[in-house]
C-alpha cells in the first residue's frame, strides 16, 4: 500500500442521537458536508467515495454519490462491516497514490436502535442465522459474552480490570459535547452492579446503538498542503480478514496479523490509541494482539497503565463508542476522526499533550465465533519519511 | 421457551439438520487432512478438498458460556435468563447450544456434556447439550 502519498484534508462528524432525528442518508450527507467545509473543498472537487452503512437499504455508494453530485472513477461499498470506513481510508489513500482519484471522501453512519441492531445481527450472515439465532444468542452481546468468559477463564481476566476501560472512556466523554454520555458519570460500583445483558456482560459493557455519522476527506500530500487546515498523514496501516477460519471462538483476533510496527515504529511511539470499542473485552484483546502487552496479560496491563488523556497511553479520548454511542457503521469512523482531531491540536480540553502519532482501528463482520474483518491506520502530523512499514 | 427460529436448510447443511431431525449428530470431516469444520462448509477450509459426513460421538465439554438476560427475540425467548454455551466436542468442533436443566452457579468450563435434540418442527431439530453426571 502506498498510504504515505495521501493526507487528510478535512473531517466532519454529526452529534450522536440516542433517539434518531434523521434518516441514515441525512446523517451521512451532513457529515460529508461538514468534512468538505472543513477541507475548504466542494462536492465538485470529489472524485472518489467510500460509504459504510447498514441501513441505506436500496441506496449504496453510487446512488448516494448521485444524490450528492459526486462523479468519478473510484467508489467503494463498505468492506468488512464496521471496519469498512478504515478499509476505505486505506484503499482511498491507495487510489490517490495510483491516480485513480484526486479527492476521496470516506463516510459512514446509520440511525440504529438496540432493536434494529439485534435484528441486523440475527440475519447478518448465514452462519449467525443458522447456528446461533436458533439458540437465542442475543446478538453481538451474546457473541462477545462468550468470548469474554473464555478470556476470563484462560487468563484470569476480571470484570473489574475491564471496567477500567469503560470508566476511563466515560471520563473522556465528559469533555466531548458530541457524546451521548457527555453528562453522565460512571463509577466502578455502578459498572459492576449494572443490570446483566448477557453475563458476564452488563449494561455498561455494551454500546448504545444510536444515530449519527462521520466523514473524512483524503487528497494528495501536495494538494493538502495548499488547503487551509493542517494536513494529517497516513504513516501506516493494514487490514486483515478471516483470521481464524479453522478455529471459531479463538482468543486470537485479526489484529495479530497486522504488519504495522517495525524497528522504526513500535507501540512505544504511539501517543494515543483510538480502538474500536464495541465491548471493553474487544479493546483489551486488541491491546494484546497489536503488541501493547503480551497475550493474556491485558488485565494487569489495564490496571498498571494510565489510559487517561494525560496518561501513559490515552485511550479513546472522545469517549469511544461505549460513551459516545455507536451509529452502527459509524462506529468504525468515529475513532479515525478523533485521531485526526487530536493530531490537528483541536482536542480542546481533551487534547493529548505533544500528540504526533495515533493508532486507530475498525472492526466488523461479526460471524460465528468471531469478527471476520479488521483494519488499522497510524496517523501522524509529521510528514512520514520513506516507504510504508510493509 | 416456545418455538425456536428455524434455520435455513441449504445444499451445504442439509445432512446436518436432517440427521439432527432423526436424532443423530452428523458432522463433516475432511478425508485428506482430517480437519473437522463447524459450521458446515462447502469445501475443507484447511485443504480445499471435498468434505464427507460422519456420525460424531456427541460428547464434549463446556468451552465457554454466557447467561442471556436480553435475547434478540424476546417474544420467543421469554423464559430468561437462559444459558448460552459453546461446546467443544471430543473431535474439536465448537458448537453453540443451550444447556438444559442447569444451575448457573454450578456450571464450569470443562464440564462434560452429551448431545440431545430439541424439535423445532417436523423436519428440524436443534442439537442441544446436557450435563453428564460425573
Amino acid at each position: 500500500m502506498r498510504l504515505r502519498e495521501a493526507a487528510v484534508a478535512g473531517y466532519g462528524e454529526t452529534e450522536y442521537h440516542k433517539h434518531n432525528q434523521q434518516e441514515p442518508l441525512e446523517y451521512i450527507a451532513s457529515a460529508i458536508e461538514k468534512a468538505l467545509d472543513d477541507a475548504d473543498l466542494t462536492h465538485e472537487d470529489v472524485d472518489g467515495l467510500a460509504i459504510s452503512s447498514h441501513e441505506l437499504h436500496s441506496e449504496n455508494e453510487i446512488t448516494l454519490g448521485n444524490h450528492l453530485g459526486i462523479s468519478g472513477r473510484w467508489f467503494l461499498g463498505g468492506v468488512g462491516g464496521n471496519s469498512g470506513s478504515v478499509v476505505g481510508l486505506l484503499r482511498g489513500a491507495t487510489a490517490i497514490a495510483t491516480g485513480q482519484a484526486d479527492v476521496v471522501v470516506v463516510a459512514a453512519g446509520d440511525a440504529s436502535t438496540p432493536t434494529s441492531n439485534m435484528e441486523l445481527i440475527d440475519e447478518f450472515n448465514a452462519d449467525l442465522y443458522n447456528y446461533m439465532r436458533p439458540y437465542g444468542f442475543g446478538g453481538a452481546n451474546g457473541l462477545f459474552a462468550l468470548l469474554q468468559r473464555r478470556h476470563m477463564h484462560e487468563f484470569e481476566t476480571t470484570r473489574e480490570q475491564l471496567g477500567e476501560i469503560a470508566l476511563t472512556q466515560r471520563e473522556h466523554a465528559q469533555r466531548n459535547p458530541l457524546a451521548i454520555f457527555n453528562d453522565e458519570q460512571l463509577t466502578m460500583e455502578e459498572y459492576l452492579t449494572a443490570r446483566p445483558i448477557v453475563k458476564p456482560l452488563h449494561l455498561f459493557d455494551c454500546v448504545l446503538p444510536c444515530g449519527g455519522g462521520g466523514a473524512i476527506v483524503l487528497t494528495s500530500r501536495e494538494h493538502a498542503r495548499t488547503l487551509d487546515s493542517d494536513p494529517v498523514y497516513l504513516r501506516g496501516g493494514d487490514e486483515y480478514h478471516n483470521p481464524n477460519p479453522l478455529t471459531p471462538f479463538s482468543m486470537r483476533t485479526a489484529f495479530q496479523n497486522h504488519e504495522i510496527f517495525d524497528e522504526k515504529l513500535t507501540p512505544e511511539d504511539i501517543d494515543a490509541v483510538q480502538l474500536y470499542d464495541n465491548y471493553p473485552i474487544w479493546v483489551a484483546m486488541q491491546l494484546e494482539d497489536l503488541g501493547f502487552c503480551k497475550k493474556g496479560d491485558v488485565g494487569k496491563y489495564l490496571v498498571d497503565t494510565d489510559l487517561s488523556i494525560n496518561g501513559d497511553l490515552p485511550l479513546n479520548t472522545g469517549g469511544g463508542q461505549l460513551s459516545m454511542g455507536q451509529a452502527n457503521a459509524g462506529g468504525g469512523i468515529l475513532h479515525s476522526i478523533e485521531a485526526i482531531r487530536q493530531l490537528r491540536g483541536e482536542g480542546g480540553d481533551r487534547q493529548v499533550p505533544d500528540c504526533e502519532t495515533v493508532l486507530t482501528t475498525g472492526f466488523g463482520m461479526v460471524s460465528y465465533g468471531e469478527g471476520l474483518s479488521s483494519a488499522s491506520v497510524i496517523f501522524s502530523n509529521e510528514v512520514p519519511q520513506g516507504g510504508d512499514a510493509r | 421457551m416456545t418455538d425456536r427460529p428455524r434455520p435455513d436448510i441449504d445444499a451445504i447443511n442439509r445432512p446436518y439438520w436432517e440427521s439432527a431431525g432423526d436424532g443423530t449428530l452428523r458432522l463433516q470431516r475432511c478425508p485428506s487432512c482430517e480437519h473437522v469444520p463447524f459450521p458446515p462448509r462447502i469445501r475443507c477450509p484447511a485443504c480445499f478438498d471435498e468434505l464427507e459426513w460422519y456420525e460424531a460421538p456427541g460428547t464434549g465439554t463446556v468451552y465457554t458460556y454466557g447467561e442471556v438476560f436480553r435475547p434478540s427475540q424476546p417474544d420467543i425467548f421469554d423464559d430468561v435468563p437462559f444459558l448460552l454455551t459453546v461446546i467443544e466436542l471430543d473431535d474439536g468442533q465448537r458448537i453453540v447450544a443451550n444447556l438444559f436443566d442447569y444451575a448457573t452457579a454450578d456450571i464450569a468450563i470443562g464440564d462434560p456434556v452429551r448431545v440431545t435434540f430439541q424439535g423445532v418442527d417436523d423436519d428440524v431439530a436443534l442439537p442441544q447439550f446436557e450435563l453428564v453426571a460425573e
